[in-house]
């Protein structure tokens, strides 16, 4: 529930960028996607979905551009934005540390921090294929990662859960139906245990994101570190 | 037989004696806080607000809370909370969230990872007031462009609330007294109709009160701001 209205937020902001197009659609067409450009940092792309690393520097504007994917995102701190769609029509918003949200594609606009410190985001863009859920053979409830995790979205392409696993709690097992894209809002040493197989532990600094493909039974643990993230199935 | 029953019955007076003496001890435990650790910020007849610290290894006293109450969390962090009978449990906290919750707990708690956690918590006193009526022209209770509501019951509603510098301010008759803890803070300008506004810095994790029954606008003069805007009916 804390985290739902912030889409709406968020989709306000791109609603205002969007709201004036329809004069311009030529234009429109012709613009960039909105990454990779200077500040983005690619993490991962496969044929799922692709995650960039996103700063937003002060008072230096995002090139105009229009998102070619549906997209979802975390943001790592609180900060001001601009947001300008393309009849210079501007509106300020705000967005806030740890808020988890999905955007549909296609509304061009133009994006700037506008007080220190800039915009940082993970954004994944996420691809047009679609992989059926697989079935869950196994004798461990589906999909659960975390004793903390919460429904952030659930539509007819991915579900975003807010996650966050701390040392020495009761570890979970359960069997992972879908792709699923993690970005990590606070990092920390994160095992990642299959049965039969020795768990694999790594750090994760805030800001990064791994992927996990589905069909495989996992117990998601932290070694080290109060981690938190944002989970991405992808449908 | 005999023996069976002896023994039924003294397991019987041992739970009996047992639940006793938790509940003799339940309620003498001490409150939530003050405490070593949490430092009071405000506090009149709608509410406490304190700034609480639990560092690393170091356990609070067992304490039961005398108020329902709610909190803002300024930092993700893992804390274990132990009950009277030594059941223990561990959890994540996570950064800005913010939640409500009811007197009675009784536990223990203490930080086991870097950074210990660190909150704002608001003790809701009994003491209710009837709504302010809004005879003014201005809506009622909107804060800000970034509003979102977390908790509504009986005695509180809790907003998320975030204030950028430049965004549209938002005059509105605010009908209830409230508080603000700060999540994220700046310098935060607070104008009364008619009256010069008010700029002040506040810190994260510090906290005001407002009175209700008064039109008010809020907006950051130069930073972003976020706050949990806690609603006292």
């Amino acid at each position: 529930m804390m985290y739902g209205k912030k889409l709406a937020i968020a989709v306000a902001l791109i609603a205002l960028a969007g709201s004036s197009v329809a004069g311009v659609a030529q234009p429109a067409n012709k613009l960039p996607h909105a990454w990779p450009r200077p500040g983005s940092m690619l993490l991962i792309d496969n044929d799922r979905g692709t995650a960039f690393n996103v700063v937003y520097k002060v008072g230096v504007p995002s090139p105009m551009h229009r998102h070619l994917y549906d997209f979802v995102g975390l943001d790592l701190n609180t900060a001001a934005i601009e947001v300008k769609d393309l009849k210079g029509k501007t509106g300020i918003g705000t967005v806030i540390k740890n808020d988890m949200w999905f955007l549909l594609k296609g509304e061009p606009h133009q994006e700037m921090s506008v007080v220190e410190p800039g915009r940082h985001t993970v954004v994944i863009d996420i691809k047009a294929k679609r992989v059926p859920e697989a079935t869950n053979t196994s004798s461990f409830p589906a999909n659960k990662y975390a004793r903390f995790q919460r429904k952030v979205a659930d539509n007819d392409e991915i579900v975003i859960w807010n996650c966050a696993w701390a040392p020495g709690q009761e570890v979970l097992t359960s069997f992972n139906t879908r792709d699923m894209f993690l970005a990590f809002a606070e990092g920390g040493d994160l095992s990642i245990a299959t049965p039969g197989q020795a768990p694999k532990v790594q750090h994760y600094e805030a800001g990064q994101a791994i992927f996990l493909p589905a069909g495989q039974v996992r117990s998601i643990r932290s070694a080290k570190g109060a981690v938190h993230a944002m989970l991405v199935e992808v449908k | 037989m005999k023996n069976k029953t002896k023994a039924v019955l003294g397991a019987c007076v041992f739970m009996v004696a047992s639940t006793t003496v938790y509940a003799q001890a339940e309620k003498d435990l001490p409150p939530g806080w003050p405490r070593p650790g949490a430092a009071l910020l405000v506090e009149n007849d709608r509410g406490a607000a304190y700034n609480v610290v639990y560092p690393k290894d170091q356990p609070t006293p067992f304490h039961r809370h005398r108020y329902f109450f709610a909190g803002l969390d300024l930092n993700t962090a893992t804390i274990k909370v132990t009950q009277l009978d030594g059941k223990f449990d561990l959890h994540p906290v996570v950064k800005n969230h913010m939640w409500y919750l009811p007197k009675g707990l009784t536990h223990r708690e203490m930080s086991t990872t870097e950074p210990g956690r660190h909150t704002v918590v608001i003790d809701i006193k009994e003491k209710s007031v009837p709504e302010a009526k809004n005879t003014t022209d201005y809506p009622t209770n909107k804060y800000a462009t970034y509003q979102s509501k977390v908790v509504d019951n009986d005695r509180v509603i809790i907003w998320d609330t975030a204030w950028s510098p430049g965004a549209e301010p938002i005059t509105s008759f605010d009908s209830r007294d409230m508080f603000i803890a700060f999540a994220e803070g700046g310098d935060i300008t607070i104008a009364t109709p008619g009256q010069p506004a008010k700029t002040q810095h506040y810190d994260t994790g510090q906290a005001i009160f407002l009175p209700g029954g008064q039109a008010r606008t809020i907006s950051s003069a130069n930073d972003t701001i976020h706050a949990m805007l806690v609603e006292v009916k």
